[in-house]
């Protein structure tokens, strides 16, 4: 009979200890979670067996104010360099953070299916973020949308008078939407999916974008960057390098390019916030058959040219150096080979949309008498088909352009002087 | 006197002379906040005509005739092909090599 005491005794300990150690360890690992979220947390349950690693479960971020965002996490892992409780634990060395929502006013306008977190060293350190959903904008979460608010509320950077560039943030199905004020038109909506990036922090104020990748208007995006927001002014950098973008597909989402647009495109930028203030890089493009003959500034470059384009007709290759510096943009070396016109050229246009200055040189690349508009009628045509240089101005800005035809007086004036001589 | 036709040709040559000088005359010089992203963009241009595979997800960081490489390639090779052409560049005199070979962490587009 003693023995049967002995063992229901061990029974009703073990049961007890069973039920009431989630509690325990819970109630001490409590107050510990707060002072590690920064603020009033709350936990569902804990589970933790004398290791180094700790499981979290429904742990959640109360709402503290009406429009502030609550965090949801279904189960959180933590794994530190010693035990905790029986040893100072150390660094968290690894943090796993599975099934994450963002509520907003009861809504849960964002979910994230993982976040990973690994310490390997001072100088390795890195979270990922995997499997964003949802519908978030700009004017509801945190400090991050509030970055990059601010980058690209920059001066210098101008989107649609008010002083936006970028309108909304959204990400559906893991995809990123940027909504885009552009100068005098409608937003345009561009789709970065899936979206992939590692986010590494450098100092508390500080982070690196490592192995940003999407894809987007049929190409892919690859980055990386940083973001430091310790001093007044936010210093950002950013690289990115887009490939294969094809304009098919860009025509068809966005407004300013025509649906008739084919070809290519690869292009990189390097971009940053400069010591001086404002917006400082550097970038090319590259495309390969590209068809934009329908767009208007390219409309109107042909037609000054006196030629009429064909549906077939497409610049096998396409190069253009890109520089942001002191408030424009610059185009230099524009080269565009192709049916119908050559087209030589450089300029450029203030970061707002306005101030537009280009000048293209056109040669034809073959002449097609039927393409051109009679020489005794427009004299252009004349000096394009016979190869003597002017020049194709195009000026305004992005609401509204201006072309006009000038003869390049340096080298056709001589020329044309001393040919007058020899007749 | 009446001036000889190979002078025609060779206000004609001048002149086609001058229109590529007029055709790639330079915007104004870029100050020093943008000379290295300027520096930059030209490795990258680079690296992508020369074909290196996986140039896209490079790290390039410029500074004054210094270029750093960093991020993964997929063989030695296509490493000492980037570093290579990385020196080749108008205006780079050394270039770091932070450079690992490796799968690249994101596929290449087709």
């Amino acid at each position: 009979m003693r023995w049967r005491r002995v063992a229901l005794g061990t029974l009703v300990v073990m049961a007890g200890l069973a039920f009431a150690w989630p509690l325990l360890v819970r109630a001490v690992f409590a107050p510990l979670l707060e002072d590690e979220w920064g603020g009033a947390a709350t936990l569902g349950a804990a589970r933790w067996l004398f290791s180094d690693r700790l499981v979290l479960h429904d742990v959640t971020a109360p709402q503290q104010g009406a429009d502030a965002p609550m965090i949801e996490v279904d189960r959180i892992e933590l794994r530190f360099e010693r035990t905790p409780l029986l040893h100072d634990p150390g660094k968290l060395v690894s943090a796993d953070f599975l099934g994450g929502r963002l509520r907003w006013q009861g809504r849960a306008v964002c979910t994230v299916e993982r976040v990973e977190y690994r310490y390997g060293g001072e100088d390795d350190k890195h979270v990922h973020v995997h499997g964003i959903a949802g519908d978030v904008t700009l004017e509801h979460v945190g400090d991050w949308i509030d970055v990059i608010t601010r980058i690209v509320e920059a001066p210098g950077v101008k989107g649609d008078g008010q002083g936006e560039l970028l309108r909304e943030v959204t990400v559906v199905d893991g995809a990123l939407a940027l909504n885009l004020a552009i100068a005098g038109g409608e937003p345009q909506r561009i789709a970065f999916a899936p979206l992939a990036c590692r986010l590494r922090p450098t100092a508390d104020q500080a982070l690196a974008i490592d192995a940003l990748a999407a894809t987007v208007l049929g190409g892919a995006v690859n980055a990386n960057g940083s973001v430091d927001w310790s001093g007044e002014a936010m210093q950002w950098h950013l690289q990115a390098n887009l490939q294969q973008l094809d304009l098919a597909e860009a025509g068809a989402r966005l407004a300013w390019l025509p649906t008739s647009s084919s070809g290519h495109v690869d292009a990189f930028a390097d971009l940053g916030s400069v010591p001086a203030g404002g917006l400082g890089g550097a970038g090319w493009v590259h495309g390969r058959q590209v068809a934009v003959w329908e767009q208007a500034v390219a409309k109107r470059v042909v037609r000054e040219a006196g030629v009429e384009p064909d549906r077939d007709d497409a610049f096998e290759q396409i190069r253009c150096e890109l520089r942001v510096d002191r408030g424009r943009l610059y185009f230099d070396n524009v080269t565009a080979l192709g049916e119908p016109l050559n087209l030589f050229g450089n300029g450029s246009i203030r970061l707002d949309g306005e101030d537009l200055e280009l000048g293209f040189v056109p040669r034809l690349r073959s002449v097609d008498l039927d393409r051109t508009r009679p020489a005794e009628n427009d004299p252009t045509v004349s000096d394009v088909v016979t190869g003597a240089l002017v020049e194709i101005k195009v000026e305004g800005s992005l609401d509204g352009v201006e072309t006009f035809v000038q003869p390049l007086p340096v080298v056709t004036q001589p020329l044309r002087a001393f040919l007058d001589r020899i007749r | 006197m009446r001036p000889q036709p190979w002078c025609a040709l060779g206000v004609a040559l001048f002149a086609v002379a001058c229109s590529n000088v007029l055709t790639r005359r330079p915007a104004p010089a870029s100050n020093e906040d943008v000379a290295a992203s300027v520096l930059a963009t030209r490795v990258n241009y680079a690296l992508m005509q020369e074909g290196v595979p996986g140039y896209a997800q490079l790290r390039i960081a410029a500074d004054a005739r210094t270029v750093t490489l960093e991020g993964a390639l997929p063989t030695p090779e296509s490493r000492a092909h980037a570093l290579e052409v990385a020196r080749t560049v108008e205006g780079v005199e050394a270039v770091v090599d932070r450079l690992t070979v490796g799968a690249p962490l994101v596929e290449e587009p087709r």
